[in-house]
């Protein structure tokens, strides 16, 4: 689904922060990324979805350059979320339904609230007004808030920047089995950057460890 | 009433005043007394310099050199945006100076041609006093859009990215940025609309006045003058913010301004 050719990533004036990546990630496929800080694991995820623009090689997507989608359009099939939760000061309805604003959504129909109201009873944030501004929740509820703001486009691949890192042991377990059932039962690829030693129970996955800018498979 | 000439003695009489000023710096040891001197020779000089050339011009009365002078004049008022807005990642000079000229052009020809009705449009005591001011006070505009356009695009990465990564394609992910920066580049000639007459006397027309004109004509031409300044300014503000905004982002809709 998702192909990477010897790409090579570097910011200016700076060795190349990811050199001579290749690597298939097929339809269904769990990965956990793993590596130290700095060693260019949000940048690959960056790269996944356009955000950045290797300087040598090149990614397909369905065994098309992404440059030929158009990339907006592909945002939407294979969704970056950052770490730190990033919510417009407005109420949690608006911020959720942010995206069925944008041209790349003419076609999408906004989720009503009871779809809404299921998302947040699953994620265990009932208690949240759909009228109350996003911006006075905590860490953990944004940070929720923000991964339902990605469900709610039901995209191929999800690209997910350490997504429990602000939550309490037990919600955190409620987002990964529900990442882990979103990969069995709907083929939605997950690449995960983890620094946890958190590790798929109910799915295969694959391991890499990412440092020097290479790339490297471990035994799941 | 006919404007009185200063005679050369008066003109001389004149440097009593920096003279004062900079016998102050001297005693005052404010260590101003050199570039009051250096002033008062770069004032002097620069100002004759244009005084001889527009008397040149304007014997000319002929659309080439007039033109020639208000782009020299533009490319001028473009180097000094480029001094004061730093950055480096975008070539915005290119589309700083097409804006600055499609911009102002249109107002200058608007002017002159439309509402005091000049003829010939280009007549060169008409238009370079009246593209002069459009260009000194646009400059400004300019640079205040570029500096707040680059600022918040800097400063609020992470939501033009949260934007992109949920598929919105660039204007869409900059629009507020956008309205902010041309809003930033309009506000003064908006503000300076307010307070004309009340707190001051515009320089045109007070020049008019001097020159010995009725002051209701002077009045009419400060009224133009501070309508087509904000005309300018908008048009201007506009133009370049939507040009170079679109250097910002990449082909693929990603942010190509680092971090501060």
């Amino acid at each position: 689904m998702l192909e990477l050719q010897n790409v090579v990533f570097g910011y200016r004036d700076s060795a190349p922060v990811l050199n001579g990546i290749s690597l298939v990630i097929k339809e269904g496929d769990f990965l956990i990324l793993r590596g130290p800080s700095g060693s260019g694991k949000s940048t690959f995820l960056r790269l996944l979805n356009g955000l950045l623009e290797p300087q040598e090689g090149i990614i397909l997507f369905h065994g098309r350059p992404l440059s030929s989608y158009d990339y907006p359009s592909l945002r939407r099939r294979v969704i970056y979320l950052p770490q730190t939760p990033v919510l417009l000061d407005a109420s949690v309805r608006d911020n959720l339904c942010l995206p069925f604003r944008f041209r790349s959504a003419r076609k999408a129909t906004p989720p009503t609230d009871e779809v809404v109201g299921e998302y947040l009873r699953v994620f265990r944030l009932e208690d949240v007004s759909l009228e109350a501004n996003a911006r006075n929740l905590s860490v953990g509820q944004k940070q929720r808030l923000a991964l339902i703001r990605v469900l709610l486009l039901k995209p191929e691949v999800l690209l997910l920047d350490e997504p429990t890192a602000s939550l309490d042991p037990e919600v955190c377990r409620v987002v990964e089995d529900y990442l882990e059932t979103l990969n069995q039962e709907q083929g939605v690829g997950i690449v995960m950057v983890n620094h946890s030693d958190y590790l798929p129970r109910r799915v295969n996955y694959r391991l890499f460890y990412l440092d020097h800018g290479r790339l490297r498979e471990e035994e799941a | 009433m006919s404007v009185i000439d200063i005679s050369w003695s008066g003109l001389l009489l004149s440097l009593l005043f920096v003279v004062l000023a900079g016998l102050s710096s001297l005693v005052l040891q404010l260590g101003l007394h050199k570039d009051i001197f250096w002033g008062t020779v770069r004032t002097v000089s620069q100002l004759f310099l244009m005084g001889f050339l527009l008397k040149y011009i304007f014997q000319l009365n002929s659309a080439g050199p007039v033109l020639l002078v208000y782009a020299v004049m533009i490319l001028f008022a473009a180097q000094i945006i480029r001094g004061r807005v730093k950055n480096k990642e975008i070539p915005y000079l290119a589309p700083t100076i097409i804006s600055m000229f499609l911009s102002y052009t249109l107002v200058a020809f608007i002017v002159t041609a439309g509402i005091i009705q000049v003829e010939p449009w280009y007549r060169p005591s008409y238009f370079l006093p009246i593209g002069g001011m459009i260009i000194g006070n646009s400059m400004n505009a300019i640079a205040l859009s570029l500096e707040r356009l680059f600022g918040d695009l800097r400063a609020q990465r992470d939501v033009v990215e949260m934007y992109l990564s949920l598929g919105a394609d660039y204007r869409e992910a900059s629009g507020d940025i956008f309205r902010r920066a041309v809003s930033a580049g309009m506000i003064p000639s908006i503000n300076s609309m307010m307070g004309v007459g009340l707190v001051f006397i515009p320089g045109m027309m007070s020049g008019q006045i001097l020159a010995g004109a009725d002051p209701i004509i002077a009045v009419k031409y400060q009224i133009v003058v501070m309508l087509m300044l904000v005309g300018s300014t908008a048009l201007g503000s506009f133009l370049v913010t939507l040009l170079v905004r679109r250097m910002c982002f990449s082909a693929s809709h990603s942010l190509l301004l680092g971090k501060d």
